[in-house]
């Protein structure tokens, strides 16, 4: 069971990172309003 | 606090900034690929692992495509550590015949390893094969290690460059810091080891009589004679080197840097703290040279040593004093300094290194990243236990880790020139780059992930006995600090530990490896982020109002603002666990 955990936990940690690289270059070029 | 004790504080910070700028120099001229003494053999081999990859080392990456390599990297060196791991009973060099390691402890370590915290759930030698040793985790001591130092020098070329958008390639930085500082510096202090007698071998361990064999009693109640003992072997000396330039930590036996086969001399124990500081001091100095700045990177250098004397000055004194209990005890045992003993408390500490050697070992390990211990935190007077958990609170910018401290230390200056900007009302500037709303944004993502993950993770594990307290060793504010310690140092990735916890459950394998991952990942790209913006902007001219980064009065405020966000984000989870227990330890009661 433990093995397919850490399979998942790998898959979303990895993911999450990506998603994280993507979030911040968005914070960036999105529009400013101030 | 004796003379002796002293003069080897200052012997070893004087030889850690005597060859701070040699080791910069040399950092800088191979990050910025100009000739070195080691060309003629390594250029060759660099060539061909580029050939075998396939890359382009001429190639420039954007941040993200920066991040991405190293995460792309990271996960496939997480994923062979893991299964190398699951399978080491049925691979070679494993004469022991060891069990294949337990699928949420391997995650754990290979989490641990890919991270560069080395945190260790578990008994090495008991546990892992000589293959797992070397291709699993000796290997991940390298490539972290590595990776913390590319992404520094991206960071530096985020400050050096102007009007581009790319930080370098990360296969170049990689390859570079491995073979042509990572390697040859192992070599050499692996053989200073074996010199001092750090053991080098692949025999199958040594079984010896015992000159008085011993009587005990198991958890079963039965009493039987022990007239053997089991005496482990292994690469040890290879391991041990990068183990400390690498900043990694993780002991090839259970008792790490305090085991006479890691460490056995007065003089492996100096090598191994100055291996520690070595590339960190040398990489302030490299930042000074890139960007085109030297006494800037003494000043950050200057910011760095300030923080190590405070942290080893408490520390020292915290563990010169006297035990109040043995006092209020009446007991008749002297906890002087003389030319006999060490004095002090000496629980959990070599005889052969003293108060002042493990006091300085426990400084400096948590200062970097490293985590290695030669002596155990938990056994440390309270306030002398705090110095290095809140060393690795302040973020391991002391120093710091390979690479890793450098690049936390810079997200500080960008804070520091910013508040400095917002006190004199001018837009901050670092080096002549603006600083502006993105970088601060970045920043404060950099600085807040941190607390979040410890103090999370902390309270989770207070609040659910069955989950956080079932393998606590001590209750109260000593058991608190424990928990705090073990959050502290998985997402600092430092990787020591204080000893009353059990930490080989589920639940803890489970919550320090997302703890690890967070703490090292998704502070790496906030701070990618900055460089790769920074890279992009023009240099401003210095005017009268540019706040000046070469001075003493910027190492002040920059030592501000570290000790003011640490102090206001972590002193009250310190002042629950390690000052209360200083206060109720005087009032007489221990836990």
């Amino acid at each position: 069971m433990y093995d397919t955990i850490a399979t998942l936990m790998t898959a979303i940690f990895f993911t999450a990172a990506f998603a994280y690289i993507h979030a911040c270059e968005q914070l960036k070029t999105r529009p400013r309003n101030d | 606090m004796s003379l002796n004790g002293w003069l080897q504080l200052v012997l070893f910070i004087a030889a850690v900034l005597l060859l701070a700028q040699p080791i910069g120099t040399y950092l800088t001229r191979v990050f910025e690929r100009r000739k070195t003494f080691l060309d003629p053999i390594l250029v060759p081999c660099e060539r061909l692992l580029y050939r075998l990859t396939c890359v382009n080392p001429t190639q420039e990456m954007r941040w993200t495509a920066y991040a991405s390599a190293m995460l792309v990297f990271s996960a496939a060196t997480m994923i062979l550590t893991y299964v190398v791991e699951r399978l080491q009973h049925w691979l070679p060099l494993n004469p022991q015949h060891l069990a294949n390691v337990e699928a949420a402890l391997a995650l754990n370590t290979a989490v641990s390893f890919t991270t560069n915290t080395n945190w260790q759930s578990y008994v090495p030698e008991t546990t892992m094969s000589y293959l797992t040793e070397m291709l699993g985790l000796a290997t991940h001591n390298f490539w972290s290690a590595a990776v913390g130092m590319a992404l520094a020098v991206a960071f530096i070329r985020g400050i050096a460059r102007r009007e581009t958008n790319t930080l370098g390639n990360f296969w170049v930085d990689l390859t570079r810091a491995t073979l042509w500082v990572l390697l040859p510096f192992s070599v050499v202090l692996s053989l200073a080891l074996i010199s001092q007698g750090v053991v080098q071998n692949l025999r199958p361990y040594d079984t010896v009589k015992l000159m008085e064999p011993q009587k005990v009693t198991g958890t079963d109640g039965k009493t039987s004679t022990v007239a053997t003992q089991t005496i482990a072997q292994g690469p040890v000396a290879s391991q041990e080197a990068i183990k400390m330039l690498g900043t990694n930590g993780g002991g090839f036996f259970n008792t790490n840097s305090a085991h006479p086969f890691e460490n056995p001399t007065p003089l492996s124990n100096l090598l191994e703290m100055l291996a520690i500081f070595l590339i960190p001091a040398g990489l302030a100095i490299s930042l000074g040279q890139m960007v085109g700045s030297p006494k800037h990177g003494w000043a950050v250098l200057a910011a760095m040593t300030v923080l190590w004397f405070a942290g080893t000055l408490t520390c020292y004194w915290a563990e010169s004093q006297p035990n109040q209990l043995f006092h209020n005890a009446h007991l008749s045992i002297d906890q002087h300094v003389s030319p006999l003993q060490s004095g002090g408390n000496m629980e959990g500490k070599e005889t052969r290194f003293g108060i002042a050697n493990s006091a300085l070992f426990a400084t400096v390990t948590t200062d970097a990243s490293c985590g290695a211990v030669n002596s155990m935190h938990d056994s440390f007077m309270p306030l002398g236990g705090m110095v290095p958990m809140a060393n690795i609170l302040l973020g391991e910018i002391v120093f710091g880790g390979v690479g890793a401290g450098l690049y936390g230390m810079l997200v500080f200056v960008v804070m520091a020139v910013f508040i400095a900007g917002l006190m004199v009302g001018r837009t901050p500037e670092y080096l002549g780059k603006k600083i502006e709303a993105f970088d601060v944004q970045m920043s404060m993502l950099y600085l807040l992930i941190f607390p979040f993950i410890i103090l999370g993770f902390s309270a989770v594990a207070v609040l659910m006995p069955n989950l956080g307290l079932s393998s606590l060793a001590n209750h109260g504010p000593h058991g608190l600090s424990e928990i705090l310690y073990a959050y502290t140092s998985a997402t600092g990735n430092n990787g020591s530990a204080f000893a009353g916890l059990n930490a080989n459950t589920p639940w803890y394998n489970l919550s320090l490896s997302v703890a690890m991952f967070f703490g090292r990942f998704m502070m790496i790209i906030p701070m990618l982020a900055i460089a790769g913006n920074l890279a992009q902007k023009k240099i401003v001219p210095a005017s009268a109002g540019t706040f000046p980064v070469t001075t003493p009065l910027f190492t002040a405020l920059l030592v501000g603002v570290i000790v003011i966000v640490g102090a206001l984000t972590f002193f009250p989870a310190l002042s629950l666990g390690p000052i209360l227990e200083h206060l109720l330890l005087r009032a007489g009661m221990s836990f």
